[in-house]
């Protein structure tokens, strides 16, 4: 099929003409209402700190779990071999160069924890959970809350940067030994980050109810995350078309389809753990487990819980069956903003009916949103500028500019 | 005699060496409008469809189709049998559990799709098909090993050919074979 190839070869931009990424408006815009975010935030702390955090959690949440998702994707297709991705991986890297600054953004929820995880003051816990605590307290302690929390942020940290910077050196010395090693290294590490990543979910955001307990937990907020990262990848891909040096313009049709049917599958992969997770506490009725589907699923929150069936699994579901729209890029940016915009409610879902009864909105959710979000954003774009677009070094690019799906 | 034999039609066969020759003497041929077209090679040739002007599969509707069909008929199976036909009470949970029979619905629908695309997939193809007016050319053959064909179907006699058959020269095609018979 070599000759085939050059057909396709003479259809697609030259990488040799592309230009490094500039710092443009978009880094600015987004420093700006990360900042201002991030102010009005810290008023909120200080007038109402209860609520704020609450906000602060979901938001932390909702992008740090893109960020690690952008983390996954690179770990995961360089431990497949994938080469089609290759002209996406730039991206996906920019996607998890935040991870450092999430870091630091974490530093608000170790200081105010106790604004949000009621066992670190046992004294407010009902006599039932008093009762439990003694077993619980060999992982439900501050101490030990800590020291996760910084075990698993060295563990990202180190991660993200060990691949990026072995990426970017192979911008320059475009050294086959290089592709091997994000390989190999990838390939080694996933097991341990699925369980970091996990074991963090239950950290944050299970044990926000310290009764409940579910051990397929981590793999939903895995799925939630995962799925948002790649629709945010096909969001941003589809925003940067015109940015010059943006990887965008070296997509083909069937970039676009794959990411599109990605998106399809983890839709479907979401919905089959959110599922397998509500059935079984559903039909075991133990009292343990299913205060915590009671209050999400019946009363003020039903609405929320129907919601997300729908508008988490049905509509982009059935949209995203369509092959045709899957290849246009404006059509699926609009669908993966859905998914996007259900995945900040599906997150809202998980954190908040363990404060309220009802749903409830306080205004630091918008300014907490924007803050964690914009300084995210613009980091990444910081980081992303005066490099190239695509990893112009790696041997498989010019696979991937040509992949044609079989 | 005719009434049971099936019509017979004329094929005009070209081989090609490579794939883009095929590609590229599909999409002339389909501008020509010579008569409907087809391609045979030993593995997919990357826009072979669009040159000859293939329409879309219908096999993605059927899918969906069955899918759909397998989903509903499952969850009205165990409806039926809960609520209206047997209905008892497990472990005080309403008669109409819609979580429980979510599995089911899942199952019925994927089952339904696996077998309507295989059954269906056959018959599209028109399988068991021991005869194919095509095989009569013995330099055909090497469709399946190391060459590229395509053929012009015909209701005229293969001596009214001449002119595709040269056609089919013009365009790089190394072989060109006339062949005729019966068609199911």
């Amino acid at each position: 099929m070599s000759a085939n190839h050059d057909t396709h070869a003479a259809a697609t931009p030259s990488v040799h003409e592309l230009a490094v990424l500039k710092s443009g408006s978009a880094m600015k815009i987004a420093a700006a209402l990360g900042l201002l975010g991030m102010i009005a935030t810290g008023a909120g702390i200080a007038s109402a700190p209860h609520e704020t955090m609450i906000s602060y959690l979901w938001a932390f949440a909702f992008w740090v779990g893109i960020s690690l998702g952008g983390l996954f994707l690179v770990m995961i297709f360089n431990a497949a071999g994938a080469r089609w991705t290759i002209v996406l991986r730039r991206a996906m890297e920019t996607m998890a160069a935040p991870l450092p600054l999430f870091a630091l953004l974490f530093i608000p929820i170790l200081v105010n924890a106790k604004q949000l995880y009621s066992w670190m003051t046992p004294s407010s816990l009902s006599p039932e959970l008093t009762k439990l605590m003694p077993a619980k307290q060999f992982w439900l302690n501050t101490n030990g809350f800590t020291i996760r929390a910084v075990v698993y942020f060295i563990m990202f940290i180190a991660v993200q940067q060990l691949l990026y910077s072995w990426s970017l050196k192979q911008d320059s010395e475009g050294s086959a030994a290089l592709t091997r090693k994000q390989r190999s290294f990838s390939a080694g590490i996933l097991p341990f980050m699925a369980i970091a990543f996990s074991v963090a979910a239950v950290d944050w955001l299970m044990t926000l109810e310290p009764g409940f307990s579910s051990t397929i937990f981590g793999v939903y907020y895995f799925a939630g995350s995962f799925l948002g990262a790649v629709s945010f990848l096909a969001l941003a891909s589809a925003l940067a078309r015109g940015t010059s040096g943006a990887h965008a313009a070296l997509m083909q049709k069937d970039h676009w389809h794959n990411l599109g049917k990605l998106m399809l599958a983890f839709t479907a992969f979401w919905a089959y753990i959110a599922f397998s997770q509500f059935l079984l506490i559903w039909i075991a009725n133990l009292p343990d487990e299913i205060p915590w589907f009671i209050s999400r699923t019946t009363g003020p929150w039903k609405p929320i819980f129907w919601m997300l069936v729908v508008g988490h699994f049905f509509i982009p579901f059935f949209t995203l069956l369509s092959r045709d729209l899957k290849m246009v890029p404006g059509k699926l940016a609009l669908v993966a903003a859905w998914i996007l915009v259900s995945g900040m409610l599906d997150t809202y879902w998980l954190i908040v009916p363990a404060f309220h009864d009802a749903p409830s909105f306080h205004w630091t959710m918008i300014t907490a949103f924007l803050g964690i979000g914009g300084l995210a954003i613009s980091l990444a774009l910081f980081r992303a500028s005066g490099r190239y677009g695509v990893p112009v070094g790696d041997p498989y690019l010019d696979d991937s500019l040509r992949y044609s799906q079989p | 005699m005719s009434s049971i034999h099936p019509p017979e039609k004329t094929f005009v066969l070209g081989e090609f060496a490579t794939p883009e020759q095929l590609v590229d003497a599909g999409a002339k041929l389909h501008a020509l409008a010579l008569g409907k077209l087809d391609a045979y090679s030993p593995f997919p040739v990357h826009g072979i469809e669009a040159a000859l002007g293939i329409p879309k599969s219908i096999v993605p509707k059927m899918a969906l189709t069955a899918g759909l069909t397998g989903a509903i008929g499952g969850y009205s199976l165990i409806y039926w049998c809960n609520v209206i036909d047997y209905p008892i009470n497990i472990g005080g949970r309403p008669l109409h559990s819609w979580p429980t029979h979510i599995p089911i619905t899942f199952e019925c629908g994927i089952l339904l799709t696996a077998l309507t695309l295989f059954f269906g997939s056959i018959a599209l193809f028109r399988l068991p098909r021991p005869y194919h007016p095509v095989f009569e050319a013995e330099s055909f053959r090497s469709a399946s090993i190391d060459a590229f064909w395509v053929s012009i179907e015909s209701d005229k006699q293969p001596g009214e050919l001449g002119d595709v058959a040269q056609k089919l020269r013009d365009l790089g095609a190394r072989k060109v074979e006339i062949v005729r018979g019966p068609i199911s």
